[in-house]
């Protein structure tokens, strides 16, 4: 691994000479990988190729790198690129960064994936708060709206000092928009319709000062969106729809050194799941999987049926900072989340209205954060945080809850020290967390007994009696991170930084506690209580090109994670009154995960620009030397801009294509899943928009057809793919307002 | 000034510690759990083969010979609920009686949970699917459901198995025969087990 990384950085360091002083090399480079999709393209014909749902931004509003933390890799997505995307989930967002693609259940849940990992391993921040969910199912996505964002920041190293526990594939940070303190009244509205799924929403901000107390400020801002059945290139899946409504406020007090503010965020949805994915057995699962498409086409229309899922997340933070006169900064903030979950599944006798699961979650967390940036160079921050969770069975569901209620208690304190010299920047960091849960739960086991109330032999007459058997208990973790970090300026525009960094995650609750039968995935899931905390190294290089005609950022990767938690298939059919499931255990092994995440633009001519986005990752489990399962394909994207010129009224105009190929994923065990991997599928998107101004007024319009040529595909990373496709051509517009 | 900044920064830390305090004070017991009852599932299936025949539309029953399945889908003895080792056989006479199928699905504390079924019959159906084709007719008797129907034989000396799948979530206004080779193909199952048959030639049957 040593030597690769070094050959790796060597590389780097011949690709910035060859590239600065010739770079039509690169220009030949990038149009050879263009030849790849083409090719594939041509095999098209044979092999039933995909696409996806994927629409492009504007290329330059992708920043790479930056102010979040200068020697991690980060790209930060604002105004376009947002803009060009509302209406999306946050997995849908993110899918121009290159590293970052999606776990779908279907069409309406999505799940962000940062260089593999997801889930419990990724941390999200809704403006600074550790977003708490029930992020430990894969059919939980994210209960946040993006709309509430100014700028969305992915961070792809192990960011386990800074965040804390699960940062250990990455952070998305959403940020809010600052604050208009002094400011008139300014604000947008804006609406997003789309032609698959009959999808229609809206959405608004409202922000001001106050001129006569330019120390007080506020915004508000809300978006709600519904759609029907989405369609795929064929036919339509039947209980697709969604609904959403989202709101977020802040209000700030802004005095001399002090700023106090109060943020709230409701997020609400209400979404169908695909009803064809509801089956009994794994004779049934083995059926539709044959079958390739679902058995009974379905038809557009907006009804919401059992299964389906509610949710509602509630975050309310107050902050307080100070600033000092040395240029450092105090920040204290209090934050309480509630997120509520219910999911509905198809029960008889008219259950099908009570929720199967219905979990509430609450929780309060702070932080104290001290950060100071000396002249000299020198920058140290410093802070401690800590939370309470109280997770909660609502009872009356009529079913054993699938994870138990609990408490947990964490508690963290971390320092970083930087030291910014002409030619290169070194950063060190450490933290200390100690979490703390106390789980209880209950389920019931049926036993034979006798007439004197003994059990007997399965295989002796007796009375089959029910009893309840109550589990949990308290688990401690502790943990040391670290990280260190340098950042090399090697010429003008170029840079290549290295990173490595410590992250670790407890077991969550559904890993140590499932027992039985997973309807949703029809299988049979033990959990293990003796499972102890995952440890991740993330060791990641970076080169980058920041600015000039080509522009760069080429990130190189290596994680190890020891005691990576996942469910190993047993090989065993459990039978039970419904028919046979396959039985799966939680285990831990050691993973190793490599990759390589590149983006490369080009301006060929001053209107005409190319982009190259690729992301590679390889994935294995070195205890067992086995592959390991739901690892994103290779995935190569093209992307052709055309600028128009820029006028005086009408301006940033542009329109692109964008060809996205994924390929295979052939790094597979066979008989490790239900089926093989899907074929490579490619996919042309194509988008355009412009801005118009009208004195102080700015109409923005993006006009966008994913999946132009509407492929018929299936993608790894779905886990409805057995039952069905992905979604077909796609129309949407999008119109904004500001003023 | 600096006094004041130090007075500001002590009551930040207070409020702070203050919060910490309110949240350490939070109790680390978690709620105690509701027992939940998983109304949905049966606890034990009972399959009753009732030979006889019919007076007008009243059914003259001789012999009943029931099959019990439990939740794990072993079968099991259905008076003592010993556990046997392989499914019962059960022998079905040609000749002028028929076999009616009634089937009883008892949860865990013994309650008939039929109605929960054939209160929503519009989505739900019994298939049977023998492994011998032309051995055996059936007829719906509720419905389309199939929780009663009757068997009748039509070739004798046979030894085959009968798939039977009760499916939720069917369009039923689609006619879908009883033996549907396509049954998991529609909706999804409730419940599945298989049976094992033998057809015999008509016995002497008595008649009073």
């Amino acid at each position: 691994m040593f030597f690769a990384t070094m050959m790796h950085l060597y590389i780097f360091a011949t690709m910035v000479h060859i590239f600065d002083r010739y770079p039509s090399c690169l220009i030949g480079l990038l149009l050879a990988g263009l030849l790849v999709p083409l090719k594939v393209a041509a095999q098209k014909e044979w092999v039933p190729s995909a696409s996806s749902v994927l629409d492009t931004v504007l290329l330059k509003e992708i920043r790479i790198s930056g102010r979040k933390d200068p020697r991690v890799p980060v790209n930060v997505l604002s105004g376009n690129a947002l803009s060009s995307r509302s209406g999306q989930s946050l997995a849908q967002v993110l899918q121009d960064v290159p590293g970052v693609s999606m776990i779908q259940t279907g069409t309406t849940i999505t799940k962000p994936v940062i260089n593999g990992l997801h889930g419990n391993r990724i941390l999200i921040l809704n403006n600074g708060v550790k977003q708490e969910g029930q992020q430990w199912g894969a059919e939980h996505a994210p209960e946040i709206d993006p709309a509430i964002a100014g700028t969305i920041s992915v961070i792809k190293g192990a960011a386990g000092v800074r965040y804390g526990a699960e940062a250990l594939g990455g952070v998305i940070v959403l940020d809010v928009p600052p604050l208009p303190f002094g400011k008139p009244v300014s604000g947008e509205a804006g609406t997003v319709l789309a032609a698959n799924g009959g999808s229609f929403g809206g959405g608004f901000t409202l922000r001001s000062g106050w001129t006569s107390h330019p120390e007080w400020a506020w915004r508000i801002q809300g978006s709600g969106k519904k759609n029907g059945n989405f369609k795929t290139a064929d036919y339509f899946l039947n209980n697709t729809g969604v609904r959403e409504l989202n709101f977020s406020g802040e209000a700030g007090f802004r005095k001399g050194r002090w700023l106090i503010t109060a943020y709230g965020s409701y997020f609400s949805t209400e979404l169908g799941i695909f009803s064809g994915a509801h089956i009994g057995d794994t004779a049934d699962l083995k059926a539709r999987i044959q079958h390739e498409v679902p058995f009974e086409k379905g038809n557009f229309s907006y009804d919401i049926d059992a299964p389906r899922q509610q949710v509602v997340h509630r975050l309310y933070k107050t902050t307080v900072q100070y600033q000092f006169n040395d240029s450092s900064r105090l920040e204290l903030w209090y934050a309480y989340q509630e997120d509520r979950r219910q999911e509905f599944d198809l029960r008889r006798a008219g259950r099908s209205a009570i929720p199967s699961l219905n979990l509430l979650l609450q929780t309060r967390s702070a932080a104290l954060h001290w950060e100071q940036k000396r002249h000299s160079g020198w920058q140290t921050a410093a802070g401690a945080t800590a939370s309470y969770k109280a997770n909660h069975n609502q009872p009356g569901t009529g079913v054993v809850p699938l994870i138990p209620n609990y408490k947990y208690m964490e508690a963290g304190v971390y320092g970083i020290q930087r030291m910014i010299r002409r030619g290169y920047e070194l950063e060190a960091g450490l933290r200390y967390d100690h979490h703390y849960l106390n789980a209880l739960g209950t389920r019931p086991f049926y036993r034979y007994v006798n007439d004197a109330g003994a059990t007997v032999p399965v295989n002796e007459a007796g009375s089959y009696v029910k009893e309840v058997y109550y589990y949990g208990g308290e688990r401690y973790f502790n943990n040391v991170s670290g990280m260190l970090g340098l950042r090399w300026k090697l010429k003008a525009a170029w840079n290549l930084s290295t990173h490595i960094g410590m992250a670790w995650r407890p077991p969550q609750v559904s890993e140590l506690y499932s027992y039985g039968l997973h309807h949703g995935a029809a299988s049979i899931e033990y959990g293990d209580s003796t499972l102890k905390g995952e440890q991740g190294y993330k060791w990641i290089t970076t080169l980058q090109k920041q600015y000039g005609r080509l522009q760069l950022d080429a990130s190189l990767y290596t994680q190890y994670i020891g005691g990576y938690i996942f469910l190993q298939p047993q090989r065993v059919y459990e039978q039970t009154i419904r028919g046979a499931f396959p039985v799966f255990r939680y285990q831990q092994t050691d993973a190793l995960l490599s990759g390589l995440d590149l983006t490369a633009r080009y301006r060929l001519w001053p209107a005409l620009a190319y982009e190259l986005r690729a992301a590679f990752i390889r994935a294995r489990d070195i205890q067992q030397q086995r592959y390991l399962p739901l690892i994103p394909a290779d995935r190569i994207s093209h992307v052709l801009q055309y600028r128009f010129k820029e006028g005086q009224r009408i301006n940033t105009s542009y329109i692109q294509l964008v060809s996205t190929f994924t390929a295979r994923q052939r790094r597979y065990d066979p008989g490790s899943d239900f089926a093989d991997p899907p074929p490579a599928y490619h996919l042309l998107h194509l988008e355009a928009g412009t801005r118009i101004y009208c004195k102080h007024h700015t109409l923005r319009l993006f006009a966008t057809v994913s999946n132009l040529l509407n492929t018929s595909y299936k993608d790894y990373l779905d886990r409805f793919r057995y039952f069905s496709h992905g979604v077909g051509r796609n129309l949407q517009l999008r119109i904004s307002y500001q003023f | 000034m600096k006094k004041r900044t130090s007075k500001r920064i002590l009551s930040a830390l207070t409020a702070f510690i203050l919060l910490s305090a309110l949240m350490t004070s939070c109790s680390k017991d978690p709620v105690a759990p509701n027992e939940e009852h998983n109304h949905d599932d049966p606890a034990k299936v009972a399959l009753l083969f009732i030979k006889g025949h019919y007076h007008g539309t009243q059914l003259h029953a001789h012999d009943t010979a029931t099959v019990a399945v439990r939740m794990d889908g072993r079968f099991i003895d259905p008076e003592t609920n010993a556990l046997l080792d392989k499914a019962p056989v059960v022998t079905l006479e040609q000749g002028s009686d028929i076999y009616q199928l009634q089937i009883k699905f008892y949860a865990a504390d013994g309650d008939l949970l039929n109605g929960e079924f054939l209160q929503e019959a519009a989505i739900h159906q019994f298939f049977f699917l023998p492994s011998v084709t032309g051995v055996l007719n059936y007829v719906y008797k509720d419905d389309r459901v199939g929780f009663t129907g009757d068997f009748s034989v039509l070739q004798t000396g046979k030894e085959l198995s009968l798939t039977a799948s009760l499916r939720h979530g069917i369009n039923k206004t689609v006619q879908r025969e009883w033996n549907d080779v396509k049954y998991n193909t529609y909706g999804s199952e409730d419940f599945k087990t298989v049976l094992q048959l033998k057809t015999v030639a008509a016995g002497a049957h008595d008649h009073e």
